[in-house]
């Protein structure tokens, strides 16, 4: 909305509310930051202090060096950049085919996709269990990255398609007629355009590799194969180990997450609103 | 008769090309698709399938998933799940909290949507970076750390509250407070989500429309609810409705905070053991009740299908198709 004549006083009330906004966002990742900083069990005190005193890098340093928190992120990493390029490759040839060939079915298709989206598949922890037991993977970076990536498909195929649509057809055929294969088309013309979409898809990608607790902690028993959410999990239970362990492999876990968010971020509008949200 | 025997043959040309387009277009169609489709039938529709068996068995464990012995009992999962009065308690907790939830998420959302929007107000994208951050932190990250925020003594909620002489609550350890507790960490986890795609429906208004209403005298809550918020219903209300499924499937965050307490009476739900985390308790913590949690999972994704229904009709989302 367009707010015209605006008084110093709106204006002031506007700038009230986003740092507001802007405190409610950031708040927890400072606290987090500081309590990382801090030595040994300061921050079980009931006295607010929200700069850390004789701040310190030992909660890295132990995280680091004492605990494999290295190698879970290692295997997080591993994994959320497979199941990234898993699901791009599967999700962008699928959203494109459904966007541009008409073929019979196509509109069930698009409805079973948005369909099996409801199917709460965290409580499904059985039948992922035979799947990977049946393949040999369980306890295994692949059987999660199968899982992770597979399990995406429908939301992201969705968006693709939605964003492929917007783009004109007319495109491709001048590409054709100027002699490139369908296939050419769609990598040399279609895939920079639908760039914002594709980022999109990356991204969540990387974040369901990243994100999930409960079925890694279901699939891997082996405390050399655990992602980053598994391992550190154990350490934020306060009553035996300092919450500043926490808060430190918290912030480096984050790292790589947030700069791979605030790299694609820009993309998120058009990438989204065009795409699955709009339909 | 000349015309009539023109008009077939007219017709013939591209009616002889249209066996062969539509023959390679459906084998392109099948070669871009088919990866797709071994996913969705391997890690969707199969868990479903197996998950409907479930639900028609006794099975009860054991512990590690492996296959036991067990045997096929019918819909007697189903009976004693609808049953139950835990599940309508938990079921009514459920829908109000997503109802609450969704409800913050678009007012929030919107409020800074529409302050970003504004060209008086400066740095418009490092406020927004700045803002969409929670978005970025991985979610049960997020939970861990607010159940710190949150504790009675330790958590700075409280201390700050102290600093200005109120005695917070045992935000966790109060049916009550939990509840609001989880309310506030999703609409933190969830606002940004609504920030941006309400920031790109407000960029497609065009602006000659406010031009006219302020020429018509028309003020500024009188153009929020005539001209934005009718203009914003083709993005907002499918992000509604997603995000109402997602928050109604809730499961990681409010467990890795509460567990699903504080339990008030022993034997019942505890305040926040939402859908999810009701069955994630049942069924893989303690109880191994694998056969109800799968009846459950099937009642859950039938609503949730009864939803997305409703969702691909209201937003058209397959329009397009049959045109």
């Amino acid at each position: 909305m367009i707010a015209r004549r605006q008084s110093f006083l709106t204006l002031a009330l506007q700038y009230a509310l986003l740092t507001i906004g802007l405190v409610f966002s950031i708040f927890p990742i400072y606290f987090v930051f500081q309590a990382a900083l801090r030595p040994g069990n300061t921050l079980y005190s009931t006295e607010l202090q929200l700069l850390p005193a004789n701040a310190t890098l030992d909660n890295f340093r132990y995280v680091l060096t004492q605990i494999p928190l290295p190698l879970w992120i290692w295997n997080s990493l591993k994994i959320s950049v497979a199941t990234t390029v898993a699901t791009l490759l599967i999700t962008v040839s699928a959203g494109y085919a459904l966007s541009r060939f008409k073929f019979r079915g196509r509109g069930g298709v698009l409805t079973s996709l948005l369909a099996l989206q409801a199917f709460p598949a965290a409580l499904a922890l059985p039948a992922f269990y035979l799947i990977l037991n049946t393949l040999g993977l369980l306890n295994s970076a692949l059987g999660l990255i199968l899982i992770y990536s597979a399990g995406a498909i429908a939301f992201n195929v969705w968006n693709l398609k939605g964003y492929f649509d917007t783009i004109p057809i007319d495109l491709e055929e001048a590409a054709t007629i100027d002699g490139a294969t369908p296939t050419q088309a769609f990598i040399l013309v279609m895939l920079p355009l639908a760039r914002p979409a594709i980022a999109v898809t990356a991204l969540f990608g990387f974040l369901a590799g990243f994100g999930d607790f409960i079925l890694a902690n279901t699939v891997l028993f082996d405390e050399q194969k655990y992602t980053a959410p598994v391992g550190i999990f154990g350490l934020q239970d306060g009553y035996n180990n300092p919450w500043g362990w926490f808060a430190a492999s918290a912030l480096i876990i984050s790292i790589p997450v947030t700069v791979l968010f605030m790299y694609l971020q820009r993309n998120l509008v058009s990438g989204l609103a065009s795409g699955g949200v709009k339909g | 008769m000349a015309q009539q025997a023109a008009s077939p043959r007219a017709k013939a040309g591209p009616a002889r090309r249209a066996p062969s387009a539509t023959t390679s277009n459906a084998l392109t169609a099948a070669a871009y698709t088919t990866p797709a489709l071994i996913g969705i039938l391997l890690i969707n529709i199969f868990p479903i399938l197996y998950t409907f068996y479930i639900s028609l068995t006794n099975r009860n464990g054991p512990t590690h998933f492996a296959e036991g012995t067990y045997q096929v009992t019918g819909i007697q999962n189903y009976t004693r799940l609808l049953g139950q009065t835990d599940f309508y308690i938990v079921f009514g907790k459920t829908v109000l909290y997503s109802a609450v939830c969704v409800f913050f998420f678009f007012v929030v959302g919107l409020t800074f949507a529409i302050i970003l929007s504004n060209p008086a107000i400066k740095g418009k994208a490092i406020w927004r970076t700045l803002m969409i951050l929670p978005w970025a932190v991985p979610a049960w990250i997020t939970a861990l750390i607010w159940k710190f925020l949150f504790h009675g003594q330790y958590g700075p909620i409280n201390q700050i509250l102290g600093q200005i002489g109120i005695q917070g609550p045992d935000w966790l350890l109060d049916g009550t407070t939990a509840f609001v507790a989880i309310t506030i960490v999703n609409i933190w986890l969830s606002y940004p989500f609504f920030m941006l795609i309400l920031l790109g429906g407000l960029a497609s208004i065009p602006a000659d429309i406010y031009e006219a209403a302020d020429i018509d005298g028309a003020g500024w809550w009188r153009q929020l609810f005539t001209i934005t918020l009718p203009l914003l219903r083709p993005v907002a209300i499918p992000a509604i409705i997603l995000s109402a499924i997602t928050t109604f499937k809730i499961l990681d965050t409010v467990w890795l905070m509460t567990k699903g307490g504080p339990v008030q009476r022993v034997g019942q739900p505890g305040a926040t053991e939402l859908l999810l985390v009701w069955a994630y308790n049942q069924g893989f913590q303690g109880g191994q009740r694998f056969g109800l949690i799968a009846a459950f999972s099937i009642v859950v994704f039938l609503m949730l299908v009864g939803l997305t229904l409703v969702y691909t009709r209201v937003t058209h989302a397959t329009r397009g198709v049959y045109e």
